[in-house]
């Protein structure tokens, strides 16, 4: 039976389990029964306690009851009195009868109180009754029955007494038996419990233990490690798992061991194929730098790694030899990159290039290269050539390798992938030219100032120069794209000028769709704020292999010949009206004179006329033809050495004496005036802007010529004071037959070819002319030449106000200007005047030079000796040296009347008389000195 | 008599178409050197004949007419035009603005005075 319940767990379990469930139930009823007993026995107790009490004060009450209506009886005599005692009585002896049942009644005070009871209802109760009878207050043996009922009152009163002490013990007893069954229980819970934790610590030593043991054993296989489990020879489900566990862990040891030899197989196998992925995968990758790349470079340095996850050498390089030597280097630093490049030639490059064959070098590893070890190493080093399909060399790659020799099949291998890098090259190439000429034409037509763009036979946009974008507005790296007709036309046409766009629009649609296409050009313009420009728009159809593909549309700029032909129009417009003009003047007084009776002073005033007008005429027609000539580049100059100075001043003689109202004055500081010109074209250009001068300032005024060099440079400028020029004609001053008309100017006449004779004579000299006018103060017009022969610097010009100034009072001009030429040497400005007035005048409003040269043989109204007397009689001149230049007149009345010195005797020495000048001017104290020179006689 | 204005920026041309007419004695002439002041004078006086020479400064011959036709000056006065073009279109575009007749340069003074006398009697 024993062995029947142990041989299995469940069964052992259940029962243990079984017995503690009775064990526990039994403990449980048997306390709770013992316990209940206990109390029910208490309160019993307490009950008949509480009863005695109960009963024992009744019997007190009905026996004091009796006393009381005893002595009311005996005192008053009432017969309810007596009915009381009797009923007292009565009650009395009830409560005795029940006291007497009760297990706790005392023997002694039951027979007390009866004898009490029978005496008071068989002795005294008569005795009281017969004394109320007889009127009497009181009884015989009153004495006895007080004491005899104190007694009774007394043993009463205590057995109450005792019945409640009983009571109250019994109740604590109870208490103290509640509170110790509470204890008990308490006690028998721990039992219980105690006794449940004993048999569960049983039951897992008897299983977990095993278990345990078995997963560290697990554990350990897992681990692959060799274990052993005690057996135990346990019978029951542990035992048998233990057993088998062992057999289990044995055999899976057996297993791992025979996976472990495979698995070793398995990483061998794997790591091969591994390998042989690899290099699969990397002659895949090159296969496909081949196809894919477009830039060299790029594919040289993808060539060199590859063949290093290929090969493994220590130093590598793939080079391209056209059009340029260009390489990509492994593991070679910068100095033998140098090296190698500058020893190129009959470098084994040179040996492979001949051979077209690969070519191995072995040669021992110099310094450094053998690496830490010292063992002597042998270097293998390969070169191999890359060619083009016309099998040129036109690259070479170079592997090192140290103590590691290329087998054949290495060698092989690279061969064959050399061969394909060939072709890749080759085709490198060939796109790298194709890119290059598509550059070039790009550029080509790009830098071209027209308008060229193909169209395919849809009218989409394929190519077009970086003008035509910019007029479409998709300029900048969009000028690659392509462009639908109706997006590149709506661009193009709203660049244009609105009464062209139809026709242009038309123009381009006639193009598209396969009809008849035109083989004229159109013109359009486009107006913009600055310009107008007007296009030329032709368009041919492109042929290719005899089929036509496309239009191609060429824009040609042709504002420059459009604003010619209107010129052209223009001026024929504006010759013919300026001829007619004096023509119709010519004809018409002539055809007066001839028909009409006109008195001889009317006939008069139309020759005149006649004569000014054909002069007029043949003036504008030598202007225009002259014009015409320069501008077409014609006209031949006689150029020469000219002294500008000299020049100038002939100019203005021509001037002066038909110009009672301008003051003409020639301020001269040039150091080098020699310029090389035609002289009749230089007068005739400065006669223009001179005549202006005088023309344009019809109050008369100063007319200042100024010369003054400025670098390489010959500047004369011509000031007036006269109307000036408004602002909005300056810009068109220099135009062909441009006049200003207003009121001011209406009078005054002129061919309007003036200026533009002038700016051209100045242009042809390689000189130009500027500009300068303030409306209603004068003009002023600078005309620049270039010196002829030496090459000025502006350093070496002297400061305008260090400069002292001379002035020259002079008709005789040959005298002048070599006075003029020698003083402006010597660092001086000259100041030319023409006439003694107009000089004094200029004086008189503050004009101060530092010495005087005066020709005493001047006009007819005052002479050189006026002259200088007006001079004397001036404050601010009267200190001013003189210095006469010509002594012919010897006026000696004069002479003695002024302090007048002899300074220099004629002929002058060169420079002496600049030096002479110098001294009388540096002299501090001047007192007017007047010097005339002397003369030897000869 | 008749009240002629003379508008030409050429002073000489002036005196000659002035002293073409003068001789006549049957009109009264007044001169104008450019289209501005020609425009002002027809505009403020009342003239017969306006003889007007196109190539102006300012306002040129042909627009100083339209102006005046604007204005409804022509209603009451003739007008004559100079003119050193012999463009056909731009005699046309003149006969448009309001130009009755034409002279071109250079012209003799006894057609102008043909060409007036016409003008001015019809």
């Amino acid at each position: 039976m024993l062995k029947y319940i142990k041989s299995r767990l469940h069964r052992r379990f259940s029962i243990i389990f079984l017995l503690v469930l009775v064990l526990a139930a039994a403990g449980g009823i048997g306390q709770h029964a013992y316990m209940s007993s206990n109390q029910q026995e208490l309160e019993n107790e307490s009950r008949q306690w509480r009863d005695t009490q109960n009963v024992l004060a009744d019997l007190e009450f009905y026996t004091q009851q009796i006393i009381i209506a005893g002595r009311g009886y005996l005192a008053f005599g009432d017969e309810s009195e007596r009915e009381d005692i009797e009923r007292s009585l009565s009650a009395a002896r009830t409560q005795l009868e029940e006291y007497r049942s009760l297990n706790k009644a005392e023997t002694d005070l039951v027979a007390q109180t009866e004898q009490f009871l029978d005496d008071y209802e068989n002795d005294w109760l008569p005795q009281l009754t017969e004394a109320v009878e007889s009127g009497s207050t009181t009884i015989e043996n009153r004495e006895q029955v007080s004491s005899q009922v104190g007694a009774l009152i007394n043993s009463l009163s205590s057995g109450h007494d005792q019945a409640e002490a009983e009571r109250m013990s019994v109740n604590e007893q109870y208490f103290e038996v509640n509170e110790n069954s509470h204890l008990a229980y308490l006690l028998y819970l721990i039992a219980i419990l105690i006794a449940l934790g004993a048999i569960v610590w049983l039951l897992l030593r008897k299983v977990t233990g095993p278990l345990w043991e078995m997963k560290e054993a697990a554990a350990k296989v897992g681990n692959g490690e060799e274990i052993s489990i005690s057996d135990n020879h346990r019978s029951d489900e542990i035992g048998e798992l233990s057993r088998s566990f062992n057999v289990m862990a044995a055999s899976i040891q057996q297993n791992q061991n025979a996976i472990m030899d495979r698995n070793e197989e398995l990483v061998t196998q794997q790591h091969e194929l591994q390998e042989q992925q690899e290099y699969l995968r990397t002659l895949n990758e090159l296969n496909e730098t081949f196809s894919g790349s477009m830039g060299k470079q790029a594919l040289m340095e993808q060539l060199l790694t590859k063949m290093y996850t290929l090969f493994h050498f220590e130093k590598g390089m793939v080079a391209a030899l056209e059009p340029s030597w260009q390489a990509a280097w492994y593991g070679v630093s910068e100095k033998e990159k140098q090296h190698f490049e500058n020893h190129s030639e009959g470098s084994p490059l040179s040996l492979i290039a001949d051979t077209k064959q690969a070519h191995v070098i072995e040669r021992k590893a110099r310094d450094g290269e053998e690496g830490l070890g010292t063992n002597e190493a042998t270097v293998y080093e390969m070169y191999l050539p890359v060619f083009s399909s016309k099998k040129e060399m036109i690259g070479a790659a170079v592997f090192v390798r140290t103590g590691h020799k290329f087998s054949e099949q290495e060698r092989e291998t690279m061969r064959g992938i050399l061969r394909q890098a060939s072709i890749s090259f080759s085709r490198i190439l060939l796109f790298e030219e194709t890119e290059e000429e598509r550059f070039l034409y790009q550029r080509i037509i790009d830098s071209v100032d027209e308008g060229i763009q193909y169209i395919n036979e849809n009218g989409t946009l394929e190519h077009a120069n970086h003008w035509t974008w910019s007029m479409i507005g998709a300029g900048g790296e969009n000028e690659t794209q392509t462009l639908p007709f109706a997006e590149w036309t709506s661009g193009w046409i709203q660049q244009i000028d609105e009464d062209c766009r139809e026709k242009v629009g038309n123009y381009f649609k006639a193009f598209i769709g396969g009809g008849e296409v035109p083989d004229y050009s159109i013109e359009y313009k486009i107006t913009t704020e600055s310009a107008v420009n007007v296009y030329e728009l032709y368009g041919r159809a492109v042929q290719m292999e005899s089929e036509e593909k496309g239009t191609i549309f060429v824009h040609r700029n042709r504002t420059k010949e459009f604003e010619l032909d209107q010129m052209k129009s223009d001026l024929v417009s504006t010759v013919s009206h300026e001829l007619r003009t004096p023509l119709s003047s010519i004809l018409g007084f002539a055809e007066l004179l001839l028909v009409k009776d006109l008195k001889p002073a009317r006939q008069k005033k139309y020759i005149e006329t006649i004569h000014r007008e054909g002069e007029r005429l043949t003036s504008l027609i030598n202007d225009f033809l002259d014009l015409q000539r320069m501008e077409s580049g014609r006209q031949e100059y006689g150029m020469e050495e000219v002294d500008i100075s000299s020049l100038m001043l002939e100019v203005v003689d021509t001037f002066e004496p038909n110009q009672p109202d301008h003051t003409f004055v020639v301020k001269d500081r040039l150091q080098y005036g020699r310029i090389y010109a035609d002289k009749g074209k230089i007068v005739q250009g400065v006669t223009n802007i001179i005549g202006n001068a005088v023309k344009f300032s019809p109050e008369g005024g100063e007319v200042k010529i100024e010369l003054a060099n400025e670098q390489n440079m010959v500047r004369v400028r011509i000031k007036d004071e006269g109307l000036g020029i408004p602002e909005k004609e300056l810009p068109h001053l220099f135009g062909k037959f441009h006049r200003i008309n207003d009121e001011d100017r209406r009078k005054i006449r002129g061919t309007g070819l003036g200026l533009a004779v002038t700016k051209q004579i100045v242009e042809d000299h390689k000189g130009r002319i500027e500009v300068d006018s303030t409306e209603g103060e004068g003009s002023s017009f600078c005309l620049f030449f270039p010196i002829s022969g030496v090459d000025f610097d502006i350093e070496d010009l002297p400061e305008e106000s260090d400069l002292h100034s001379v002035l020259i009072l002079e008709d005789d001009r040959s005298l002048g200007m070599l006075l003029s030429e020698e003083l402006r040497h010597a660092k001086y400005e000259v100041v030319h005047y023409f006439n003694p007035y107009k000089a004094l005048n200029a004086l008189k409003r503050g004009l101060r030079p530092e010495v005087f040269v005066v020709d005493l043989m001047l006009g007819e109204e005052m002479d050189g000796w006026g002259f200088i007397e007006e001079l004397k009689s001036f404050r601010h001149t009267e200190d001013v040296p003189i210095i006469i230049s010509s002594a012919l007149h010897e006026d000696k009345e004069r002479m003695a009347r002024m302090d007048v010195r002899h300074y220099l005797t004629k002929p002058y020495p060169p420079n002496s008389l600049s030096q002479q000048v110098r001294r009388i001017i540096e002299q501090a104290d001047n007192q007017g000195e007047v010097y005339v020179p002397s003369f030897n006689e000869v | 008599m008749y009240k002629i204005l003379v508008a030409d920026d050429a002073e000489v041309l002036r005196m000659l178409v002035v002293d073409t007419l003068e001789d006549e004695e049957e009109y009264i002439i007044d001169e104008a050197a450019d289209g501005k002041e020609a425009y002002e004078k027809a505009s403020t006086a009342s003239y017969d004949l306006l003889i007007i020479d196109n190539m102006m400064p300012g306002y040129n011959g042909v627009e100083v007419v339209s102006m005046l036709r604007k204005d409804g000056k022509l209603e009451n006065m003739k007008t004559l035009m100079i003119t050193a073009k012999s463009r056909d279109k731009d005699e046309e575009e003149a006969r448009k603005a309001g130009v009755m007749e034409f002279v071109s340069k250079p012209f003799s003074p006894a057609l102008l005075i043909t060409i007036v006398e016409e003008l001015l009697d019809a």
